[in-house]
């Protein structure tokens, strides 16, 4: 592999037409979260992987077994992206466009990322709400019409913000599900939020009490993560997500 | 025109010290472990934000007992925080199985940017984020 190139590779088979989930470090973890619970209440397997030196040297020991941090799950129609490192400021243009790429070439139904939204005082909220973004217009209105929050104005800043942009100039559809969260600290109930969206989205009932019940542990066990992908976090200048963009007329 | 271009230099070399100070904070974060055996502590993920009239300072203090949360600041500009864990944990619990070590507590010492007046700080918990609330001096 010669520098900087992504590689996607498939394990097994994966099949066109899926809907591809994306839960990648973000703030809060939320996608990751959210992806991770999926991927256990659904019996996903693992598919794939993504491997580039723009990563860094990292495998992640599951069983004693080394895996690569950033694998391909799928269960049916649902294929999940996650990575269990954070991804480095410098790899996200490359590594977005090779997954955009990919999904494209595996003829995708939907490309739904997972994130959250940063906000002031989270602690305060008692429910996270959720907000979408879409590749078109188009696709606002249809969500507008399922009756989802739509992100109005602002900025997306990350992987996921890369992701937006190139999906329509591949002719994929492209949804962005965004529920309020913690910048800098793992967020199950933002997580249990966006599932819930992405349940009525593409017609799955996904049971979220495990994770609401076991949202402290997790809060808990991913600090060490949430500490990393802060860092990558701060380098993609991500507190823009707090601005407010100019008026346009 | 010179006199443009040593105002851009100037500028340019500020930006780029100030990004090297930035990377050198990042760098020191990301080496700082979060996990304290010798002294049974774990330190929390925490936040700063310096408001007009006062400081908030919050932390995440998931699976504490959140009646034990203490905060002592120990001078205008320096603010420790505790709270005991609601059960002892240990990495085996985290199955992690090749460090040993165990966890009683959260602890945290946090230097604030700006002075602030103790004597009328606020503390209060919401879910296991502990959020105090100190007037600026």
């Amino acid at each position: 592999m010669s520098d900087g190139e992504v590689s996607i590779v498939e394990v097994k088979e994966i099949g066109e037409e899926p809907i591809v989930i994306a839960g990648l470090p973000d703030v809060g973890l939320v996608g990751l979260i959210a992806v991770f619970h999926l991927a256990s209440k659904t019996d996903m397997e693992e598919v794939g992987f993504i491997e580039s030196d723009l990563l860094p040297p990292v495998v992640v020991l599951h069983g004693g077994i080394p895996k690569p941090p950033f694998r391909i799950l799928r269960s049916g129609r649902l294929v999940a992206l996650i990575s269990e490192i954070a991804i480095p400021a410098s790899a996200v243009p490359k590594i977005c466009r090779a997954i955009v790429e990919w999904v494209s070439k595996k003829k995708a139904k939907l490309l739904v990322t997972l994130g959250g939204i940063p906000v002031e005082e989270r602690y305060k909220l008692d429910k996270p709400r959720v907000y979408a973004t879409a590749s078109s217009r188009e696709v606002v209105e249809d969500l507008k019409a399922r009756g989802m929050e739509i992100l109005d104005r602002g900025y997306l800043v990350g992987p996921y913000a890369s992701m937006m942009r190139l999906a329509p100039l591949y002719g994929l559809t492209a949804v962005g599900l965004l529920a309020q969260s913690f910048f800098n600290y793992p967020d199950p109930d933002a997580a249990a939020s966006v599932l819930e969206e992405l349940g009525k989205l593409v017609g799955l009932e996904i049971d979220l009490v495990e994770l609401r019940e076991k949202g402290e542990e997790i809060r808990l066990a991913a600090r060490d993560l949430m500490k990393r992908t802060e860092a990558e976090l701060a380098r993609m200048r991500k507190g823009q997500e707090y601005d407010i963009p100019p008026l346009h007329v | 025109m010179s006199r443009r271009r040593r105002l851009t230099d100037i500028i340019e070399e500020y930006m780029g010290r100030l990004e090297g100070i930035i990377e050198n904070y990042l760098a020191e974060v990301e080496k700082r472990s979060l996990w304290h055996p010798s002294s049974e502590a774990i330190e929390p993920l925490a936040n700063v934000y310096v408001e007009p009239r006062e400081v908030v300072i919050t932390v995440d203090i998931p699976c504490a007992d959140s009646e034990s949360a203490r905060v002592r600041f120990v001078d205008e500009n320096t603010v420790e925080i505790e709270a005991n864990l609601q059960r002892t944990l240990d990495f085996s619990s985290l199955r992690v199985t090749h460090r040993s070590g165990r966890f009683k507590k959260y602890h945290i010492r946090i230097d604030l940017p700006v002075p602030v007046d103790p004597s009328r700080a606020s503390i209060t918990c919401y879910r296991n984020v502990l959020e105090v609330r100190a007037p600026r001096k």
